[in-house]
C-alpha cells in the first residue's frame, strides 16, 4: 500500500515526511505494531523520466525485502527551481506489523542533485547508490563521482550497456581502485547459479582433473547477455589463473580469446544466439584434456533451472533451481551485501584485460554489438 | 578447510564456505514422522538452493515394508505438506531419483548386509565415493543395536585422511539420565570416533539462537555490562501453547525437565553466560559452553524444594476453548506425576555471574508459544527524578521464536514540565527490518553442516553428560516425592502460583511475554 507522491518544497521534505508519518502512527494505536523501517539509504539516479518510471515500478518490491529511505534523483535540465515530492510505502509483515518506508523524488539539474540529496540521508545506516542509466558508472563524470562519494556501495546493471567492451574497460578501472568500497553489478548476481553449478559440476571430487586441464570454454548467450558471458569468462580466468594473450571479433555474433593457463593454452568463445532468451546465458560448454583424449560437460539453462550433463557420462547429470529474478529482487538482495567482493573485482580486472585484448585485435574499434534498445526490458 | 575447497578455486566467493561432500544419507526411521516432516523437506530445500552435494543419495531404512516408489511418494507428501517452498515437478523428480528404501529389522544382521550391498550399488552408479551419514531417527533403545549392526556389516569407516567418511547423527534425547546417556555414548564410541558423532539439538540450528553470539560479541556496548556488576537477573522462557498432543507415549517418560531444560534451555543458558571465545571453531565454542555447565550450582536435596517448581496442567481454557488436563489426555496415566511445567532459579558460580540469579521456565499449555532470553540490568544507583514516574530498569529481550528479534527497554522523559520517567521499548524485528527474506529451516542448516563436517552447532559428549549430571539430582528428589510437590495450573495460564512466588520472593517478577 503506498500513497501518491505529495509535491513539497525541497527544503521541507523532512517536515512533509513527518506529516505523512503522523496519521500512520495514529493508526498504529489500533494496529498490532507500526515500524518506520529503514535498513539503508538508497539513492537512485535516473537520467530521464522514462528511466524514473521504470525505477518506480521496482521500488515497492525492493523496499519490501529491504526497507529503505529511497531518494530518487531525476536529472532534468529544465527543472529550475528544483522540485520534490514525498510518499510512503506501507507493507505488513507475517505478524501484522506495519512497516513504513519513505520515498523522496527530487527533480533537478544535474549540478544540484547532490546538494539536494545530501541533507536527506539518515545517519548510522549504510547508503547505496543505484546507478540506473545503461552506461558505465564512471561515464557519469563529476555527477557520478559526487554521488558515489556519498555511498557505501554503487550498484549498476551491465546488462543494458550499449557498448559492453568500452564500458567494461571503464568500469573495471574504476572499481578496482582501493578507495571504492563496494561496486556491484546486478549481472554478476545473475551469474550466481551458474557459478555455483560450474563449481559443483567441475569439482575435482566429481570429475577429477577437469579444472586443472580445461582447454576450451564456449558460452552461448542471448542477444543482450554479452556482459554476463564476459563476466563469467572473466571469473573462470581469474579463478583458474588464465591470462588473456589475444582476442578477436570473429563475426557479428562471435568473439574469441586465447588465454594462457598454468598448464596449457585455453580457448574461449562467446557466441550470441538470436533465438535464445535475450537476457540470459543459454549454455556453457567446457572441454578438458585427459590422458586419452578429451571430455566435455555442458551446463544449460532449462526454464527455471540449470542442468549439467557430461558427454561421456563421466558423472551423473544434476540441476539446481535458477529462477530468473526480477531486477528489483536482485537489487534487494544486493543492498545488504556491503562487503567488497574481491572475487568480483578480480573478475572485472580479467574482463578488462580481455576487453583490451579484443580492442587490440579490432583495428576499427567500433562498438561491439550495440543493442539498439533503450530502456529496461526486464 | 575442506579438501574440495582447497582444490576447487571456483568455490571461493560463493555464499556458503561450507562444501558439502558427495555422500549417502541413510535415515534409520526413514519413513517416520521426523523424516517426513523435517528431513526430506530440508533435503528438498537444499537441492533447490543448489547446496546439496553433486553426488548424493538418500536411503530410508526401517521395518515397515515399502519399495522405492512408495518411499518417494512418502517423501513427496512430506515436501508438499511441510516444505517452506512448494515442490515443483522438475526438482522433485531429481530428488526422488536419488531416494531409495530398504526394509529390515534392526536385530537382523542380514538386513544390514543387504543394506550395504544396495548402498554400494547405488554409490557406484551415482559416483558417491563411499561417504556415508547415518541418521538415527529412531527410539533411543534401538540406537545401541543399530550402531553395532552398522559395525558388523562393515558399513562404518574409521576417520582417516583420504578414506571415505562415516558420520552418525543422533537425535535428542541423548539418554534419559546420566547413566543411560553414558551407556548410549559408550555404545556410539565403540564404533564411532567423537569427531564422527553429531548430536542434534535443533534449537542450535535456529537463526536467532546463532544470533545470540553475534549480538553479544559483535557489539561493543553489551559485553562491558554483561556481568554481575550491572545485571540484576536473567530470565529464560521456552513456552509452548500446545498440550502433550500425540506425544504422550514419549512425554510420560520424559517430562518438561528432560524434554526442555536438559537440552534447549541449557543451550540458551550456556550461550548467554559463556565467556568470550577466542575463535568460532567447534572445539572452542564447546569448551566455553561446557565451562558454564561446570559452574552451575548443583541443585539437590532441600535446594530443589527451594529453587525448583514443577507443575502439571489441569483442565482450562486455551484461546477461549476448553481443553483437557494433562491426566485426561489420551495415553497419559490418570495418576501421572509427570511435570508439564518447570520453573527454577539457578546460579552460575563464577566471577562474572556471582550472585546473579537465572530464572528458567518452560511448560506446556501456557498462554502462547514464546521463547526468549531477557536480561534485566540493575536499577540506577540513585533515582533523582520525579517519583510519580515509572522507573523500570533497563531490559534486553532476545526473542527466539516466534516474531524473532530483540527489544531494549529504556527510561525516557514523559513530555511535560515535570521530569517524569516512562519506560519505552526500542524494538528490532527480523521480519520487518530485514524485509521478506526466507531463512533456512534449522534442519537444513544442520544437515548441511554434517555433510560439510562442521560440528559447532552440535552437542559434544561431555556437554550432554554434564547436563544430565546436573539434572539427575533434581529428578531424584522428585522421585521421592511422587505427586506431592507437583503444583497444578489451569491450562492457558503462565504456570502455578508457586512459580510466581519463586521470583516474587526475591522481589522480582516473571516477564509478561
Amino acid at each position: 500500500m503506498s500513497a501518491a507522491p505529495t509535491p513539497v518544497k525541497p527544503g521541507e521534505v523532512e517536515t512533509a515526511l513527518a506529516a505523512l508519518w503522523r496519521p500512520a502512527q495514529a493508526q498504529g494505536t489500533v494496529m498490532p505494531g507500526l515500524t518506520r523501517a529503514c535498513m539503508s539509504n538508497l539513492i537512485v539516479y535516473c537520467d530521464n523520466d522514462e528511466r524514473a518510471a521504470a525505477v518506480m515500478e521496482d521500488l515497492p518490491q525492493v523496499v519490501r525485502s529491504h526497507p529503505a529511505r529511497v531518494l530518487t534523483l531525476i536529472d532534468d535540465p529544465t527543472a529550475a527551481p528544483a522540485q520534490a515530492a514525498v510518499s510512503t510505502q506501507r507493507v505488513s509483515d507475517d505478524h501484522g506489523h506495519q512497516v513504513v518506508c519513505e520515498q523522496v523524488i527530487l527533480r533537478a539539474r544535474a549540478i544540484s542533485l547532490c546538494s539536494l540529496a545530501r541533507p536527506l540521508l539518515l545517519g548510522d545506516i549504510p547508503t547505496s547508490l543505484w546507478w540506473a542509466p545503461p552506461m558505465a558508472p564512471p561515464d557519469g563524470g563529476r555527477l557520478f563521482v559526487d554521488l558515489a562519494g556519498m555511498a557505501d556501495q554503487v550498484i549498476y546493471d551491465s546488462i543494458d550497456w550499449h557498448d559492453p567492451v568500452a564500458a567494461m574497460i571503464a568500469t573495471a578501472g574504476w572499481a578496482s581502485r582501493p578507495e571504492i568500497l563496494t561496486a556491484a553489478d546486478l549481472a554478476w548476481r545473475r551469474l550466481k547459479p551458474w557459478r555455483r553449478l560450474l563449481s559443483q559440476g567441475l569439482d575435482p571430487a566429481v570429475v577429477p582433473g577437469a579444472l586443472a586441464n580445461l582447454a576450451e570454454v564456449e558460452i552461448e548467450h542471448g542477444p543482450h547477455a554479452l556482459p554476463q558471458a564476459w563476466l563469467l569468462m572473466g571469473w573462470l580466468a581469474g579463478r583458474l589463473n588464465w591470462q588473456p594473450v589475444g582476442g578477436q571479433v570473429r563475426s557479428d555474433h562471435e568473439l574469441s580469446w586465447e588465454l594462457r593457463g598454468p598448464r596449457a593454452p585455453v580457448r574461449a568463445i562467446a557466441r550470441r544466439l538470436a533465438a535464445a532468451d535475450e537476457w540470459q546465458l543459454r549454455r556453457v560448454t567446457v572441454r578438458w584434456k585427459t590422458g586419452t583424449g578429451s571430455l566435455e560437460a555442458s551446463f544449460t539453462r532449462e526454464a527455471q533451472r540449470l542442468v549439467v550433463a557430461y558427454a561421456q557420462t563421466v558423472a551423473q547429470p544434476r540441476s539446481i533451481a535458477a529462477p530468473s529474478p526480477s531486477r528489483a529482487a536482485l537489487l534487494a538482495r544486493q543492498l545488504p551485501d556491503l562487503t567488497r567482493d574481491e572475487v568480483f573485482v578480480t573478475t572485472l580486472r580479467l574482463a578488462r584485460q580481455m576487453a583490451l585484448a579484443v580492442h587490440a585485435g579490432d583495428e576499427q574499434r567500433k562498438p561491439i554489438w550495440v543493442t539498439g534498445l533503450k530502456g529496461d526490458k526486464r | 578447510m575442506l579438501e574440495a575447497t582447497q582444490s576447487n578455486p571456483l568455490v571461493s566467493g560463493l555464499t556458503s564456505n561450507l562444501v558439502p561432500q558427495p555422500c549417502s544419507l541413510v535415515i534409520f526411521g526413514g519413513a517416520g514422522d521426523l523424516a517426513g516432516r523435517k528431513l526430506i523437506p530440508a533435503l528438498y530445500n537444499l537441492l533447490l538452493d543448489g547446496t546439496l552435494p553433486t553426488s548424493f543419495a538418500v536411503m530410508g531404512f526401517e521395518r515397515r515394508p515399502l519399495n522405492d516408489e512408495a518411499y518417494r511418494e512418502f517423501g513427496r507428501e512430506g515436501v508438499t505438506r511441510f516444505s517452506r517452498r512448494a515442490p515443483d515437478d522438475n526438482h522433485w523428480r531429481e530428488l526422488a531419483g536419488r531416494m531409495f528404501y530398504a526394509s529390515g529389522d534392526f536385530a537382523d544382521l542380514g538386513a544390514f548386509a543387504a543394506l550395504k550391498a544396495r548402498l554400494e550399488g547405488i554409490e557406484s552408479r551415482l559416483q558417491i565415493p563411499g561417504n556415508r551419514i547415518f541418521y538415527l531417527a529412531i527410539p533411543p533403545r534401538l540406537i545401541g543395536e543399530c550402531v553395532q549392526q552398522l559395525q558388523r556389516a562393515g558399513l562404518v569407516n574409521q576417520p582417516a585422511p583420504g578414506k571415505p567418511f562415516s558420520r552418525i547423527i543422533v537425535e535428542k534425547p541423548v539418554g534419559s539420565d546420566l547413566a543411560s546417556a553414558r551407556r548410549l555414548n559408550d555404545s556410539l564410541a565403540e564404533v564411532f570416533d567423537e569427531s564422527q558423532i553429531y548430536r542434534i539439538d535443533h534449537y542450535l540450528g535456529k537463526e536467532t539462537v546463532q544470533n545470540i553470539l553475534v549480538m553479544r560479541f559483535g557489539n561493543a556496548i553489551f559485553e562491558p555490562l554483561w556481568n554481575e556488576k550491572y545485571i540484576d537477573h536473567i530470565q529464560i522462557t521456552v513456552a509452548e501453547e500446545e498440550g502433550v498432543g500425540t506425544r504422550a507415549g514419549y512425554y510420560e517418560g520424559a517430562g518438561a525437565l528432560r524434554d526442555m531444560v536438559q537440552n534447549h534451555i541449557m543451550q540458551l543458558l550456556c550461550l548467554t553466560a559463556m565467556e568470550p571465545p577466542y575463535s568460532m571453531t567447534p572445539e572452542v565454542i564447546h569448551d566455553h559452553k561446557l565451562e558454564v555447565q561446570r559452574c552451575l550450582r548443583p541443585l539437590a536435596g532441600e535446594a530443589v524444594e527451594r529453587c525448583v517448581v514443577r507443575g502439571q496442567y489441569r483442565r482450562g481454557y486455551a484461546m477461549g476453548i476448553e481443553v483437557p488436563g494433562y491426566r485426561e489426555e489420551t495415553g497419559v496415566d490418570p495418576h501421572s506425576a509427570t511435570e508439564t511445567f518447570v520453573a527454577m532459579k539457578v546460579f552460575v558460580d563464577n566471577w562474572r555471574w556471582a550472585g546473579v540469579p537465572f530464572y528458567l521456565r518452560t511448560g506446556k499449555r501456557l498462554p502462547k508459544r514464546a521463547s526468549e532470553i531477557a536480561v534485566q540490568w540493575k536499577q540506577v544507583p540513585r533515582l533523582m527524578f520525579d517519583q510519580a514516574g515509572v522507573a523500570e530498569p533497563n531490559a534486553l529481550a532476545l526473542r527466539i521464536q516466534p516474531d524473532e528479534g530483540m527489544s531494549l527497554r529504556i527510561s525516557t522523559k514523559l513530555p511535560g514540565p515535570r521530569s517524569r520517567l516512562f519506560p519505552v521499548k526500542m524494538d528490532f524485528r527480523y521480519g520487518t527490518t530485514f524485509g521478506e527474506q526466507a531463512s533456512p529451516e534449522a534442519y537444513e542448516t544442520l544437515l548441511l553442516d554434517v555433510m560439510a563436517g562442521e560440528q559447532t552447532l552440535f552437542m559434544r559428549r561431555d556437554a550432554v553428560e554434564a547436563s544430565w549430571a546436573w539434572i539427575d539430582p533434581i529428578r531424584a528428589v522428585w522421585a521421592g516425592q511422587g505427586r506431592s510437590g507437583l503444583n497444578e495450573y489451569p491450562a492457558g495460564t503462565w504456570g502455578p502460583a508457586a512459580a510466581a512466588r519463586l521470583s516474587e520472593a526475591d522481589g522480582r517478577r516473571w516477564r509478561t511475554l
